[in-house]
């Protein structure tokens, strides 16, 4: 199967005043074509700054000191409108986490939606705002004219996150990061979303890399996942395997942690404090080889 | 009883709370008030787990936030400690807000962001007097950060150097640091990952079981509250679809949404055909009544024959837990019995008489899914009849006998927490026929007997459903001409009724063609019908 995006060996600093903190370990990840890669870890794992880093907006003091990123298949940038080449990235896009704090809360969803096709595209307004209704068409929203001429906060969260998903997939991406993009939602909603993401990733055959620390939705949606901890890939695989026989100590304590409603009743077990301080004192070995 | 109320720490009756529309404002001189939530019955106590759960939309912040009294209620009674602060105003709330605690689902937004940890979590002592001055409130401070496992040497950062499972953990730090009798937890885990979710829902039970505290859970997440809570209320468009103690929600949900929640919840299983069994019944209108049939107890009438006969059969079929089969003459049910001794239980019962079905109504007390099924057709006309005997025996059974039934039994389906009425009925509900005006007539009234009974019962999360086939193929039809439907199907048609939560159902192509007819040109399909009929 071929890749669509190939980390290797990478790592990523923040730097202080006083001294670079390591954020990313030698990240080895192999997206292949059609896929949807689950990321999984806790906060501070690193997973959102690893799809900062796909996605090309690293923070001004975040650094790549080693490794590389490759697209085997990025197509050549293409003529775009008044807008720097270098900036534009029709073939990768993201689905964010917070479908408010998202959308631009002064603009219609119209406009909004026009604006990302017409950095991709020439034509007329009223074609765009004819697109982006069979856009939210295609993301199972009832009424999309009216969606259209509203205001996000008219919207319910459900249907932002649904209007988010169509501006992810307006530039036809070969790559969507989504970032936590049911996090914010209930759990039927959740589940329809999930339901939606992956129709359309079929339907296109987009490659996504799942960024989430719900172990839950990864079995139910991914093929394959990565779990991290402090900037590191502990443990890859198909998720059929890495569910049913886990091989790292800190995914099996991951996945006891999960309350199940289908199995008697026991006290949650979160991850222990002493694999935790293990897998830090394991990070700051790994830094102190390399420096050496 | 005195006892009991001492410990009863939160006790609501009927509460409802309306707010006033804002988008509708400018229509308006003042803004109309839109429910929230209606009718709300629980009541927990010292040391118990309350879980209030629903999807988003379905009131359950508004409910929590009622609780502890942040919003005053519409209408209702709420008892805290046995004391009505239904409608205390916030003055005479003040003396009693340190025994009332809300934690939010933000940390990041419940925290001002200038102020340091420690002085957050003492603010309350001081606000209350507990203490005298700020240096003694950030010692309990640090004995407070150091109760729910955080080292008090974070009680000098500020929120934004902590995570999110910390600074939830801060909230709760702050929220028992007065020592309340109720904490109303809203949404506390789900911005948190697995491992701190898991932390702090150990902590939330342990500091319940230390402190004695009563807890009210608000959460979507069925897994979660599975794990903590004693006792759980289902919530729909601020409305309770089901409540009950924990371990029986799960292992036996009455409805369909309820069932549907916790089908929502991923399990960290692979499976890929799980998103496949993914419907969108948002839209669904009375989805909050729609049955679970798997579980339930059902009555039949008329159950020796017929419908009423195959309708058992559908029922056992589909996982009743118990079924009470009943006929004036249970000699005809008694086969049905043997088949499945354990779930068939046989009732005689005449509909007919007002003893019979009140001790039905008595003697079988766990009824959530009453059929209306027994029914006569002495295929008389109105004025060709040599008396109105025929049309008083028709009104008798198929009129009165439907309403004494539901009579008898809507207490019954009350105190079950709602359930399902089906009155078998006919699409000659529709229609006057002149050779079975009479007929027509008991099941016309039936039809507005049963919109009746559906308007009063509303506020009991009751579905009633009137089925109206064509011509049957049973005893009762046998001199009408083909087509006629099996009477199997009907009864598996009830059965998708009553899961999908209809009001009214045409089983078969003769009862939905005549119904859409019916729309379009009545008349021409009287006409029609009265050429097919026999005689």
């Amino acid at each position: 199967m071929s890749s669509a995006l190939v980390i290797k060996n990478l790592h990523l600093t923040i730097d202080n005043p006083k001294d670079a903190v390591p954020i990313l370990r030698g990240i080895n990840l192999d997206l292949r074509a059609g896929e949807i890669h689950g990321l999984v870890g806790e906060s501070g794992a690193g997973k959102s700054m690893l799809g900062r880093v796909i996605l090309e907006i690293l923070p001004p003091r975040a650094k790549i000191t080693e490794g590389s990123i490759d697209y085997p298949t990025r197509p050549l940038p293409g003529k775009t409108k008044g807008r720097s080449a270098a900036r534009h990235r029709p073939h990768i896009s993201l689905i964010p986490q917070d479908p408010m704090t998202s959308l631009n809360p002064v603009k219609k969803i119209g406009k909004q939606m026009s604006e990302i096709l017409r950095l991709n595209q020439t034509g007329r307004a009223r074609n765009m705002l004819d697109q982006a209704e069979s856009l939210l068409r295609e993301v199972k929203i009832k009424n999309p004219a009216r969606v259209l001429q509203q205001y996000p906060h008219q919207l319910s969260g459900g249907m932002r996150q649904r209007a988010l998903i169509a501006m992810a997939f307006s530039t036809k991406p070969q790559i969507i990061i989504a970032d936590e993009p049911t996090t914010a939602l209930d759990v039927s909603v959740q589940r329809q979303v999930l339901c939606l993401i992956q129709d359309l990733q079929k339907q296109h055959g987009t490659t996504i890399l799942f960024i989430t620390h719900d172990l839950g939705v990864v079995a139910k949606i991914c093929n394959r996942v990565s779990l991290m901890h402090s900037g590191m890939i502990l443990e890859q695989g198909n998720v059929a395997e890495v569910f049913c026989t886990p091989t790292h100590a800190y995914t099996r304590s991951l996945l006891a942690a999960i309350p199940r409603y289908d199995r008697p009743l026991r006290e949650l077990t979160p991850v222990a404090e002493s694999l935790q301080l293990q897998l830090q004192r394991e990070a700051r070995a790994y830094d102190h080889q390399r420096r050496n | 009883m005195t006892i009991k109320e001492e410990t009863e720490v939160i006790v609501a009756t009927g509460l409802s709370v309306s707010l006033p529309n804002m988008a509708a404002k400018r229509h308006f001189r003042a803004a109309p008030l839109t429910p929230i939530f209606r009718e709300i019955n629980l009541r927990a106590s010292a040391g118990q787990c309350l879980g209030i759960v629903g999807e988003s939309g379905s009131g359950k912040t508004t409910l929590g936030r009622t609780l502890v009294r942040l919003l005053r209620p519409t209408s209702g009674t709420l008892l805290f400690q046995g004391r009505d602060i239904t409608s205390l105003s916030e003055p005479e709330l003040r003396p009693i807000r340190d025994r009332m605690q809300i934690i939010f689902q933000e940390p990041r937004a419940a925290l001002n962001p200038r102020r340091r940890v420690d002085d957050a979590v003492s603010q309350p002592l001081l606000v209350y007097g507990k203490v005298l001055n700020s240096r003694e409130a950030r010692e309990h401070a640090a004995d407070l950060l150091h109760q729910v496992g955080l080292d008090p040497i974070l009680g000098r950062r500020y929120p934004r150097e902590l995570s999110g499972g910390q600074l939830q953990r801060v909230c709760i730090a702050r929220a028992i640091s007065v020592r309340p009798a109720l904490i109303v937890a809203d949404e506390i885990v789900s911005g948190l990952d697995m491992s701190s979710q898991a932390q702090v829902l150990n902590l939330l039970d342990e500091l319940r079981q230390q402190l004695g505290l009563c807890l009210v859970f608000i959460s979507h997440d069925l897994s979660v509250v599975r794990s903590i809570c004693d006792q759980v209320i289902v919530l729909l468009d601020g409305r309770t679809v089901e409540s009950g103690p924990v371990a029986k929600i799960f292992s036996q949900p009455r409805r369909r949404y309820t069932q549907s929640l916790i089908e929502a919840v991923p399990l960290p299983e692979p499976d890929r055909d799980w998103l496949k069994a993914t419907t969108d019944t948002t839209h669904q209108h009375n989805r909050g009544k729609a049955m679970n049939i798997q579980g339930s107890t059902a009555l039949v009438t008329g159950a020796n024959r017929g419908i009423g006969r195959e309708l058992v059969n559908a029922l056992i079929k589909s996982g009743v837990k118990k079924i009470y089969a009943t006929a004036r003459d249970v000699s005809g049910v008694q086969d049905l019995a043997k088949a499945d001794p354990d779930r068939v239980h046989i009732l005689a019962l005449d509909v007919t008489n007002d003893t019979s079905v009140e001790q039905a109504a008595a003697s079988c007390s766990d009824v959530d899914i009453l059929v209306n099924n027994a029914g006569i057709n002495r295929m008389s006309a109105l004025l060709a009849a040599d008396s109105i005997d025929n049309a008083r025996a028709e009104m008798e059974t198929n009129y009165f006998g439907t309403l004494r039934m539901c009579r008898a039994f809507a207490p019954v389906l009350k105190q079950n927490g709602g359930g399902c009425i089906v009155n078998m009925l006919s699409v000659l509900s529709h229609v006057a026929l002149p050779l079975m005006g009479s007929l027509c007539a008991s099941k016309s009234a039936g039809l507005r007997l049963t919109e009746g009974v559906r308007a009063e019962l509303d506020a009991d999360n009751t579905l009633v459903m009137a089925v109206m086939p064509g011509a049957v193929d049973t005893d009762m039809s046998r001199d009408f001409p083909p087509p006629k439907m099996p009477a199997a199907e009907v009864a598996n048609a009830i059965l998708d009724g009553i899961t999908e939560g209809q009001e009214e159902i045409y089983p078969g192509e003769m009862a939905s063609g005549l119904r859409a007819g019916l729309k379009a040109n009545p008349k021409g399909v009287e006409k029609e019908l009265a050429a097919y009929l026999p005689g």
